[in-house]
């Protein structure tokens, strides 16, 4: 084991981050009446230096860290750069809820740090020990997260649902990593990977069990009832952040465990098609009947999670630059929709009838929202438009057989335009409401910066998409070559 | 008396699995989840010692995972009592059944 490693090209972003970590909780136990500006500008300065520091990383030299513990590639520093993005925004959207708090306001901004370092670790994990350690920092950071306001009843509910849900979840994860140990005998990625086979069927009730146990950060369909209670019990910062980063970073779990893990188990691969095509048709038909804003994102997220699925559970390196393409999109429509829910209002319950007009009483927050639907729901000349399509293009590209596989997704796209629309619809429409509250500037630069990614990147599309498959590519390629050795 | 083998482990251990998944998904009371949560932790547990016993050469990289299992097992149960401390100041008793403040206000 070598103790002497590059750490500027390997983990020079998850240093930054734990550090920052510790000093916040340094600085809340030193002082208890701590300046909530510096907290805010201390935690963006961490983010922004772990995001310059993933920016450029050189793989031409040991990649092998803590005994092949992590794996250094350039899929993982693309998921690192994704997760501190959503970071980022979070703490932008936080910053007028942190105001509003009495006190704790060090450990929220703590608490946030700890789970975007477990959001970091886990997408870029190559063995079980690992996996479970950041899945648990991930977990039980926003489980902390989504309580924070314990004086309030709504918030509690939401953190009892959220804790009970994701530790059975993480049970079944466990449980399902136990058995892959007692078939390899190791924890590392690539070696159980040589001892498994699509015959034998404890390797594929061990992966069954770890993929549904995923679900569960991915809101996909064995664990999704979660999300709209948690969503509206919790201050929407919180939400937000929910909805994009734990997904985000398990989806950098699922991409490396089905393409390295599952690799000769063929049967795992149709088992995430299945619960990918579920995962749609929830989150899209229980929307349908939606008036309730924070639930419409919470199963609009749902049926988003569906779509990445797809094209994951098929596998190849195509398939996976869709998937990558599309998570960068759904980064920037989803923190641009949530923006824009809590300028509008940051009431528990904002229904269809209390933003009926909105886009008179409040214009900017309700283009934003406006923008960020309308990308969510795949309107062209948007990032939506075009990530959608990569989507479309490579199951098509994967072969004829997949033609019915296409055409579930459409069939879904088109329910999901009934109620994107009727909400654009709603605020579009005039009327009456009873909108007034006064907005943190924090909040309209995240939400104006992310609403003017939406519209513009639509123009540097195959920017994206020969990035995502550069990045793929590499990716699939490293895979071969260790399978060699 | 017969020799006791991975197998029998093995039934012991989904035995445990299922009976905490009963105990989770059929109580209402909220610590008698949190222990239905234990026991399925447990079960992983006498999975990976089993395992770690009769299927590899190097016994410790099974028990190793088991102290983080417990590990994060406390932890988990540290983060449920806060919860249970927290409902108990706005609510009356820790029922499952009585937490639904969000689906009442939905309609």
């Amino acid at each position: 084991m070598e103790l002497f490693f590059d750490i500027k090209n390997t983990i020079l972003p998850e240093v930054i981050v734990s550090a920052g970590f510790l000093c916040v909780f340094i600085f809340c136990i030193l002082s208890r009446s701590l300046n909530k500006k510096f907290l805010f500008i201390f935690n963006i300065v961490v983010l922004l230096a772990a995001f310059l520091a993933t920016l450029s990383p050189d793989f031409s030299f040991s990649n092998y860290i803590f005994s092949g513990m992590t794996a250094v590639c350039s899929l993982s520093f693309l998921f690192k750069q994704m997760i501190l993005a959503g970071g980022i925004f979070a703490v932008l959207l936080s910053e007028r809820y942190v105001q509003s708090l009495q006190k704790y306001a060090g450990e929220y901004y703590a608490l946030l740090l700890s789970a975007i370092l477990g959001g970091m670790l886990l997408s870029c994990s190559d063995n079980f020990v690992m996996m479970t350690v950041a899945l648990e920092l991930l977990g039980i950071s926003s489980y902390l997260l989504c309580g924070f306001s314990k004086d309030d009843r709504f918030s509690v509910e939401a953190m009892m649902k959220y804790f009970v849900v994701g530790s059975v979840a993480s049970c079944v994860v466990l449980y399902g990593i136990s058995l892959l140990y007692g078939l390899s005998g190791s924890f590392q990625f690539e070696a159980v990977a040589q001892k498994l086979d699509a015959g034998n069927y404890i390797a594929v009730l061990g992966g069954v069990f770890v993929i549904s146990g995923l679900c569960f950060k991915l809101a996909a369909v064995p664990f999704y009832n979660w999300a709209s209670d948690v969503y509206r019990g919790t201050s929407f910062p919180v939400a937000a952040f929910l909805s994009v980063v734990p997904k985000v970073a398990a989806f950098g779990l699922l991409i490396r465990l089905l393409s390295v893990v599952f690799n000769n188990v063929w049967i795992i691969y149709p088992f995430v098609a299945i619960i990918a095509v579920l995962t749609m048709f929830v989150g899209n038909l229980l929307a349908f009947r939606e008036k309730n804003l924070r639930n419409l994102m919470a199963y609009s997220s749902i049926a988003q999670g569906g779509y990445v699925l797809c094209v994951i559970s098929l596998g190849s390196a195509l398939s996976i630059s869709a998937a990558l393409f599309y998570l960068i999109a759904y980064i920037f429509m989803n923190f641009c929709a949530w923006g824009g829910i809590g300028l509008l209002s940051e009431e528990r319950d904002v229904t269809f009838d209390s933003v009926r007009g909105a886009v008179y009483s409040k214009p900017f927050a309700s283009v934003c929202l406006i923008i960020s639907v309308l990308a969510l729901s795949g309107l062209p000349f948007s990032i939506g438009f075009f990530s959608k399509f990569y989507i479309f293009q490579s199951v098509a590209f994967a072969g004829f057989v997949l033609l019915p596989f296409l055409f579930i997704i459409l069939i879904n796209v088109f329910l999901s335009f009934y109620y994107y629309f009727s909400l654009v619809r709603q605020i579009v429409l005039p009327g009456y409401n009873q909108l007034s509250q006064k907005n943190g500037i924090k909040i309209k630069i995240a939400t104006l910066f992310a609403a003017i990614f939406i519209v513009f990147s639509g123009f540097f599309s195959f920017w994206f998409i020969e990035y995502s498959q550069k990045i793929s590519m590499e990716y699939m390629s490293g895979i071969v070559t260790s399978e060699n050795y | 008396m017969f020799d006791v083998s991975l197998v029998h482990y093995i039934v012991l251990s989904i035995l445990l699995f299922c009976i905490g998944l009963c105990c989770v998904m059929v109580s209402r009371n909220l610590l008698r989840i949190f222990m239905g949560i234990e026991l399925m932790l447990n079960a992983v547990n006498i999975n990976l010692a089993a395992f770690a016993y009769f299927c590899d050469g190097m016994v410790l990289n099974g028990q190793v995972f088991i102290l983080f299992v417990m590990a994060i097992s406390v932890c988990e149960m540290a983060i449920g009592l806060v919860i249970v401390a927290a409902l108990s100041r706005h609510a009356e008793n820790i029922d499952v059944n009585s937490q639904n403040v969000l689906e009442d206000k939905q309609q």
